[in-house]
């Protein structure tokens, strides 16, 4: 159905000339002399609720290479003191195609983190406010469904919830029957590849009369995917580990309810971990007695018990089994609270080699892909990587054959986490694709997605990474396979980054105001930049009001009008909208006033004012958008985004979840979460355009152009710019004109959050910036790419003559592109005025020390 | 001639086949321990240069005692040490630094056993010509030799490394590696092995430089420990390179590159893990003889052993210095540890207990560059020939030089001693009485940033036991002045200090002064008298052979006291430069003093006339009197252009103060720092006394000084008692001696059992478990009922 919108932003071929002739006076224009240098100076500003210690220092931070040429210094004004407390994550779980990871979060929410496909940044593609109550025990992933694929959780309570990752919500499909649930463990894809040498040969009859049972229960499922052979129809099977020692069994139907197969016999202590051997047949659970038991998934009954204790480690009724791992081997391995990560041979139950290496409980296991690769995290921090070694004994000739004995050996361990390790889980995201003339034919003939929204088809065999998490609220990836190699990669720098709004000129006296939307309040704050020439004039923020959200609900998106005085925040019950009321003048009195909103408005998952604060947009859950008069509060327009423009039907499309106005009131822009843009025309309420998802990446920031409003510029996760002319409906000048951007900005550290246009009409740049670094961007510019990315994809006569071009311009462009790396962990970042930037963030130092949980006590040798 | 001291731990000892004995590399010359009682058994001596390389001739009868030897004086030579007699010289022409032998570990096939094949050498050698090869100094070759046939080394050079690397074999004799700076280099030995015969080699590489590697007695695994303390293990290193030669693949495809977690550069290993527990780089790395664990030390002092599966850790800490090496025994309960003191304990081995010690002479302090100035030469004791010398941990070790060997210690100061710690404390000084029945130390706290510095001295008296055991101590004798010199009086318990701050202390034993009544238990040192002169800075005091008359060098003057009423009798004459030793020449009214500096001086001043009587501008280290004669002998340091016409740096002068022409000189090596005595000789032997000298590296003789070739000492005069070797071996260790088998014992108490006429009344009394059996009790019992015959005289 995509097929005839999509071509259509390449088939035309002429050029939009009402931007080419915009920028091109950009370009052309006197004033705007070609910046080579840039010179950043840092104006720490005080809050007065920030610390006393951060005076006005006024540090240089310099980025010039040629200091003798003309410097053009911005400002940037800082603040450090707005409230983050990220939350811990509890539990993680990788997708069976291994691109996704998600993570569960102490304060219920859940987060999908994916690589792009061409970068190698992780980014977080969407965010779920779950139950802020239901605290998460763990995580799985199920085939079937309607998306190929169904996240489930258990929790505390009891309760087993599905979360939707289209429509961005999360349904309880397994009631609590008032027994906490501890571990949730879901048998092993039919898709992987199974030693099935053990099969029936203990087992015999009773299990194959009962798979005979269940395939009756069974038939209509034969059209959910996955290229099994043998058992296709079979529904994936849960064993759910309970607090009062149940060990319960349920099938997962393809309409994600829970079906009730059996119960293993009740036993002492908590079950605390549950895990199917490979082929099905067996169910291992460790308890809080110290036992691991394996049991016959089919008939229910124990086979043998291990004491894992017995070794002197603990005694046995106080060890706790935090973690069972089932490998191919038909190894099973076991993490309990001594400390030790114990190898067992499941067959027998006997116990193969024993490591003691953590200084605390160990949490988390996980394997890699290949199975020969089991990694180790707990409370103490660290990471373990054991692998699993043949030793060859040297004393017997070459010409006999050698007597090998595979063991597992410690390798190495890291230690990235300040706080205990909840989680591992192993993905294998999609690899670093190099920017070859085959990714460029991709972007080319990218044809309309499919609804269901992974990556899989763009991802060769990627590298397997290792994700783990914990108290510290951090994810941090390691390569599985050069584990010892690499220190690991902070994918999220700034986790549960709060969120931050700026409003430049507000109606009261013009003073420029922050909103900051907290888990459960909203605060308006009021920014007073000084004249950050004169040092030692210090600049503020002052809290002008603050406004909690009713029964402690979590806010998932509030905004502020261009004129400062009226702001909405959305809970998961429905939008809300306020009214800051000016009193005398030159003051602003904290009134706030409620004003109403229509009824029947969802609630929403992104929020804007138009430029003149006359409208209010909301992209509801529903997945509608909702235009609403603020002045007369009622609902004008309803717009239903669509692939096809001109049809009329119910929504099919997912949620949005950001939204871009232009400043003249006429375009809107609206974001689903993977990463296509629907544009409307707010005048005539129509579908303007749909812009399919760009290289399969999320659009991680975006807007309008102040100056030329028919200008979108988005950023996508896999670190690309692009220009659209909305109302030509193509891509813009600057981006057809520009066929890679930088490898300096590809591979820009972190994922781009946000940009920011230089309020200046003459001037074309915008920053952008992630929570590590800031680059700024000159459109007037033509992207100067690395001279070996400039011999791609032209025919060589062009190519000559582009690449003689090219190397010209390189000479006087150096400044494009430029990345700034910043300090601290950025939350916000805008411009304030032509040579001024204003700047949010927070020393991770401090954020860690807000943490609930207290860091791992690490002993220094010789203290 | 006696000659002692040696290092015995400049290369690793080896335990002979049946761990009953220790061979230690002490110089030029092979020692034989014997491993029951920690005494010197034998040596084997020839070589020219020190020996470097021990190789045992392993045999499973263990009664064969062959061993190879290589020295730097190029040859490698064969020995029966049992008796001890060298079989066989082989000249190499080359230094060798290290060698070992593979084909002697890996096991010889019985029906091979007729023709055994040649012995090949590996030997790690200093090629001469690359000295002149300034460009690329590699002088250190890897090479082979036929030791069975020897022609020539073999013109096949495995490897080049800059200076001769240390090699190490792996138990079974079949891997042999070398550590080169960041790399590590391992060869599988040919299983036939000739001259030609290449032998493949792999590299591992490392980001640090390794100081020592070891490798598995049975896998292939290789252990190293780099300069930071961290040690690392290769585990199936060569897999490609050495597996494939049998035909063998393993399963593992070779292109699986990234499959080998922690290897670095592409490196032909499976994994490679890090532990890191040692702050300073790793001396020692060995495995254990069944390849379970692996042994680990350092600068530390702290023998790690680590479990190699799981990597716990045991230690046996507190042995007080840095560690060389770790040898195990064929006895598995044997094992042996080399400290950097010149000390080779012997461990105990599941427990790891230090069972027993050979201690040399301890080392030079390694600080001596922190406490320049403050650090005396060794004290000798000159009736009992015993040497006294100031240990690391702030003892002080008595070694006896005609017995070569340490015999006890005491501690100045309890203190704990790391060897990795700063150095806070040290003993500066130590003075024998002439007896050796008095002993003064004096121990400085070092100030640390300049406050906290302290002074104590110390008189120590012999005990019962013949040790040394505190009787007083003194803070801050002389204020905070440091403390320059200690005398004894002679013949009476008296001593005097003396402090570069300008004044002296006589102290006397209190037990003297109390002489007339009954004897005090609680002797102690006090403070007899004070004098100064002109608040010059002392540097120098003797007393005269009859203790009457003291001499103290104040500054450049001597000034003569009388110590009983602390009266100055005369100053005598003055020097150029301070007097830093003083002397009476034997009973001799002559005085000696010796100044150094710019101008150094070795003077004798005439009593009778106050007035110099010659002297020699020289530089004098040491200086020695005789006690009954008017001889004295000094040690001088030859001046750097004199070097050519001696063999040594220094030169032994003996005089006759009466006469300035020397009456004999030796030349000698390693003269800094060494010191000089004359011992008492025995009466045996001539009356004349013995001279001993002491070098820089604590390595000594004893000679006569008055015989014209310098004849050999008996060594026989051993009288400390000899311990015998009580070890226990075999089932005696176990369940202790067997009561001895008499089988005349029941003969015997058959007889006399018969003896008694009424024997009930005895024979049922003691214990029930002393009896005699049941059945002898009734043949008694009814014997005595019996009337006897009496013998007919036929």
């Amino acid at each position: 159905m995509g097929h005839k919108t999509q071509p259509e932003m390449y088939t035309d071929p002429s050029p939009d000339i009402n931007l080419r002739k915009n920028l091109s006076n950009i370009a052309a224009s006197p004033l705007y002399p070609t910046l080579p240098l840039i010179k950043i100076q840092l104006t720490r500003t005080v809050s007065e609720r920030g610390s006393s210690s951060s005076m006005g220092k006024t540090k240089t931070l310099s980025v010039d290479r040629r200091p003798s040429e003309c410097v053009s210094s911005y400002s940037v004004h800082k603040i450090s003191s707005i409230d983050w407390i990220p939350s811990p994550v509890v539990a993680l779980a990788t997708s069976f195609d291994g691109l996704r990871v998600a993570a569960a979060r102490h304060d219920g929410s859940l987060e999908i983190w994916l690589v792009s496909p061409g970068s190698i940044g992780w980014h977080c593609q969407l965010t779920i406010h779950g139950n802020p109550n239901g605290r998460v025990t763990s995580l799985i992933w199920c085939p079937g469904g309607p998306h190929g694929s169904r996240l489930f959780s258990s929790h505390l309570d009891g309760s087993v919830t599905k979360w939707d990752l289209f429509h961005l919500n999360q349904e309880t499909v397994l009631e609590s029957v008032g027994v906490s649930i501890w571990k949730m463990a879901v048998t092993f894809p039919k898709g992987d590849k199974i030693n099935d040498e053990r099969k029936g040969d203990q087992m015999g009859n009773g299990f194959h009369d009962f798979v005979e049972h269940e395939s009756s229960e069974s038939d209509e499922d034969s059209d959910s995917p996955g290229p099994h052979e043998g058992s296709v129809g079979e529904n994936p099977r849960v064993a759910i580990g309970l607090d009062n020692g149940h060990v319960g069994i349920y099938d997962i139907s393809d309409t994600d309810e829970f079906i009730y197969v059996k119960s293993l016999p009740r036993v002492k202590g908590r079950v605390l971990s549950v895990a199917w051997s490979t082929d099905a047949n067996y169910i291992y659970s460790g308890s809080s007695d110290g036992l691991i038991r394996c049991w016959n998934a089919a008939l229910g009954n124990e086979i043998y018990r291990i004491t894992v204790g017995l070794g002197g480690l603990g005694s046995g009724h106080e060890l706790c089994i935090w973690s069972l791992l089932s490998l191919r081997s038909g190894t099973l391995v076991s993490a309990d609270s001594s400390g030790s990560v114990q190898f067992w041979d499941s067959q027998h139950g006997t116990l193969l080699q024993t490591h003691s290496l953590h200084k605390g409980h160990v949490n988390a296991l996980a394997a890699a892909p290949s199975h020969d690769r089991v990694f180790s995290a707990g409370s103490d921090g660290q990471v373990i990587l054991y692998k699993l070694c043949s030793s060859q004994s040297a004393s017997s000739d070459d010409n006999k054959p050698l007597s090998t004995m595979k063991r597992w050996m410690y390798v190495h361990c890291v230690r990235a986490h300040t706080h205990d390790i909840r989680a591992l889980t192993v993905a294998l995201p999609i690899s670093h694709e190099d920017i070859k003339a085959e990714r460029r034919i991709k972007r080319a003939r990218r044809e309309e997605k499919p609804i269901h929204f992974s990556y899989h088809k763009w991802a060769h065999l990627g590298v397997p990474m290792l994700i783990s998490a914990g108290d510290d609220t951090k994810l941090f990836a390691y390569p599985v396979k050069e584990f010892t190699k690499f220190y690991p990669h902070d994918i999220c720098p700034a986790p549960q980054r709060t969120p931050i709004q700026l409003v430049l000129s507000s109606v009261f006296n013009q003073s420029k105001m922050l909103l900051v939307q907290s888990s459960q309040c909203i605060d308006i704050h009021l920014l007073q930049l000084k004249n950050v020439r004169t040092p030692g004039d210090l600049a503020k923020t002052k809290i002008l009001c603050r406004v909690k959200s009713k029964a402690s609900q979590k806010i998932i998106c509030s905004t502020i009008s261009d004129s400062g005085a009226l702001f909405a925040y959305s809970d998961q019950e429905k939008p809300r909208l306020y009214e800051l009321e000016s009193g005398e003048v030159g003051k602003i009195t904290c009134d706030v006033r409620r004003r109403t909103l229509p009824q029947r408005l969802p609630f929403a998952h992104s929020m804007i004012f138009t430029h003149d604060s006359s409208c209010l947009i909301v992209a509801g859950h529903d997945r509608m958008i909702y235009v609403v008069d603020v002045e007369r509060s009622e609902l004008m327009h309803t717009f239903t985004p669509r692939r096809e423009l001109n049809e009329e039907s119910s929504p099919t499309e997912p949620p949005i979840t950001r939204l871009f106005s232009s400043s003249d009131g006429q375009w809107l822009a609206a974001v689903n979460c993977f990463g296509d843009i629907y544009v409307f025309n707010l005048e005539t309420r129509r579908n303007q355009w749909f812009i399919s998802r760009l290289d399969g990446a999320s659009v991680t920031a975006g807007g309008f152009s102040p100056e030329n409003s028919n200008v979108l510029i988005v950023t996508t996760s896999s670190n690309q710019v692009y220009v659209f002319d909305v109302e030509a409906k193509q891509l813009g000048e600057w981006s057809r004109h520009t066929s890679t951007l930088p490898r300096r900005y590809q591979e820009f550290p972190g994922e781009v959050i946000g940009l920011s246009f230089s309020p200046s009409p003459t001037s074309s740049s915008v920053v952008v910036y992630s929570s590590k670094a800031m680059c700024l961007i000159d459109f007037g510019l033509s992207a100067e790419a690395d001279e070996s990315h400039n011999l791609i994809n032209q025919d060589l006569k062009a190519n000559i003559i582009q690449n003689f071009n090219t190397k010209k311009r390189t000479k006087h462009n150096r400044k494009n592109f430029n990345v700034v790396p910043l300090e601290n962990p950025v939350l916000f970042l805008a411009y304030t005025s032509k040579n001024s930037l204003f700047m949010v963030d927070k020393p991770w130092l401090q954020v860690v020390k807000s943490l609930e949980a207290p860091p791992v006590h690490r002993h220094i040798f010789g203290t | 001639m006696i000659s002692g001291g040696q290092n015995y731990v400049s290369s690793a000892p080896v335990f002979s086949n049946d761990a009953k004995r220790l061979l230690v590399c002490t110089g030029s010359t092979v020692s034989v321990f014997s491993t029951a009682t920690g005494s010197r058994v034998s040596s084997l001596e020839g070589h020219s240069g020190p020996v470097t390389a021990l190789v045992v001739v392993p045999d499973s009868s263990t009664l064969l005692s062959f061993c190879w030897t290589a020295s730097v004086d190029g040859t490698i030579r064969h020995w029966d040490f049992s008796v001890p007699e060298c079989v066989k010289i082989i000249d190499l022409h080359f230094p060798v630094f290290s060698m070992v032998v593979p084909s002697l570990l890996s096991p010889r096939e019985e029906n091979d056993a007729k023709t055994r094949p040649d012995v090949f050498a590996y030997v790690s050698v200093q090629n001469p010509n690359a000295e002149a090869n300034c460009l690329s100094p590699r002088c250190g070759q890897i090479r082979k030799c036929n030791l069975t046939n020897f022609h020539a080394v073999s013109s096949l050079i495995l490897k080049e490394t800059e200076r001769p690397e240390s090699l190490t074999i792996s138990p079974s004799g079949k891997f042999l590696g070398i550590k080169d700076k960041r790399k590590l280099h391992i060869w599988k030995v040919p299983k036939v092995d000739s001259d030609s015969a290449v032998s493949k080699k792999i590299t591992l590489h490392h980001s640090k430089t390794i100081t020592v590697l070891a490798l598995h007695p049975m896998e292939r695994i290789v252990a190293a420990g780099d300069v930071t303390g961290r040690i690392l293990i290769w585990r199936g290193f060569g897999a490609q390179k050495f597996m494939h030669s049998g035909g063998l693949v393993n399963g593992r495809s070779t292109n699986d590159e990234e499959d080998k977690p922690g290897v670095r550069e592409n490196d032909d290993a499976e994994s490679c893990s890090t532990w890191h527990w040692h702050p300073s780089g790793v001396r020692l790395l060995s495995f254990s003889s069944d390849g379970a664990y692996l042994y680990s030390g350092g600068k530390e002092g702290v023998l790690v052993l680590w479990q190699l599966d799981t990597g716990k850790k045991n230690f046996l800490p507190r042995i007080g210095s840095p560690l060389l090496y770790f040898v195990d025994s064929p006895d598995p309960s044997l094992s042996s540890i080399s400290c950097a003191d010149n000390q080779i304990h012997i461990l105990k081995m599941p427990s790891m207990e230090i069972i027993r010690s050979i201690s040399g002479i301890k080392p030079c302090l390694s600080s001596q560059d922190i406490c320049e100035g403050l650090c005396s030469r060794a004290a000798f004791d000159y009736t009992s020939g015993l040497v006294a010398v100031q240990t690391e941990n702030y003892g002080i070790q008595f070694y006896s030089l005609f017995a070569n060997r340490g015999l006890y210690e005491v501690q100045v100061c309890e203190r704990n001693h790391q060897p990795v710690d700063e150095v806070t404390v040290v003993v500066s000084l130590v003075e024998l009485s002439v007896d050796g029945s008095m002993m003064g130390t004096v121990e400085v706290k070092l100030p640390e940033d300049g406050v906290g510095g302290l002074v104590c001295l110390k008189f120590w008296d012999l005990d019962d036991n013949k040790r040394f055991s505190v009787s007083t101590l003194i803070y801050e004798p002389h204020r905070d002045a440091h403390i320059s010199a200690i005398a004894f009086n002679p013949t009476r318990r008296m001593a005097v200090s003396l402090s570069y701050g300008g004044d002296f202390k006589i102290w006397v034993c209190k037990e003297e002064i109390k002489q007339k009544g009954q004897m005090l238990q609680n002797s102690g040192w006090m403070c007899h008298a004070v004098g100064s002169y002109k608040n010059k800075a002392m540097r120098a005091a003797a007393f005269s052979a009859d203790g009457s008359v003291l001499a103290v060098a104040a500054d450049n003057v001597i000034t003569l006291w009388d110590p009983n009423n602390n009266v100055l009798v005369a100053v005598v004459g003055e020097t150029l430069m301070p007097i830093t030793s003083l002397g009476f020449a034997g009973k001799s009214y002559y005085l000696v003093s010796v100044c150094h500096g710019s101008k150094p001086q070795l003077s004798v001043w005439s009593m009778s006339r106050l007035a110099a009587f010659w002297s020699y501008k020289i530089q004098i280290e040491a200086v020695s009197f005789t006690i009954d004669f008017s001889y004295f002998a000094v040690l001088a340091l030859l001046p750097e252009s004199n070097e050519y016409a001696f063999k040594g740096d220094g030169i032994i002068l003996l005089f006759n103060v009466t006469n300035p022409t020397p009456m004999a000189s030796w030349s000698v090596t390693k003269a800094k720092g060494g010191g000089l005595a004359f011992l008492k000789g025995y009466p045996s032997e001539q009356l004349q006394s013995l001279l001993a000298y002491i070098n820089g590296d604590r390595e000594y003789v004893i000679f006569h000084p008055h015989s014209k070739e310098a004849f050999e000492l008996s060594r026989i005069r051993q009288d400390d008692h000899v311990l015998e070797e009580t070890g226990q071996f075999g089932y005696t260790s176990i369940y202790g001696e067997l009561p001895k088998f008499d089988p005349k014992r029941n003969l015997t108490s058959s007889i006399s059992s018969a003896a008694s006429e009424r024997p009930w009344e005895t024979i049922f009394s003691g214990s029930s478990h002393m009896l005699p059996p049941l059945t002898k009790l009734c043949s008694e019992f009814l014997e005595s009922l019996l009337e006897k015959k009496t013998p007919t005289v036929e």
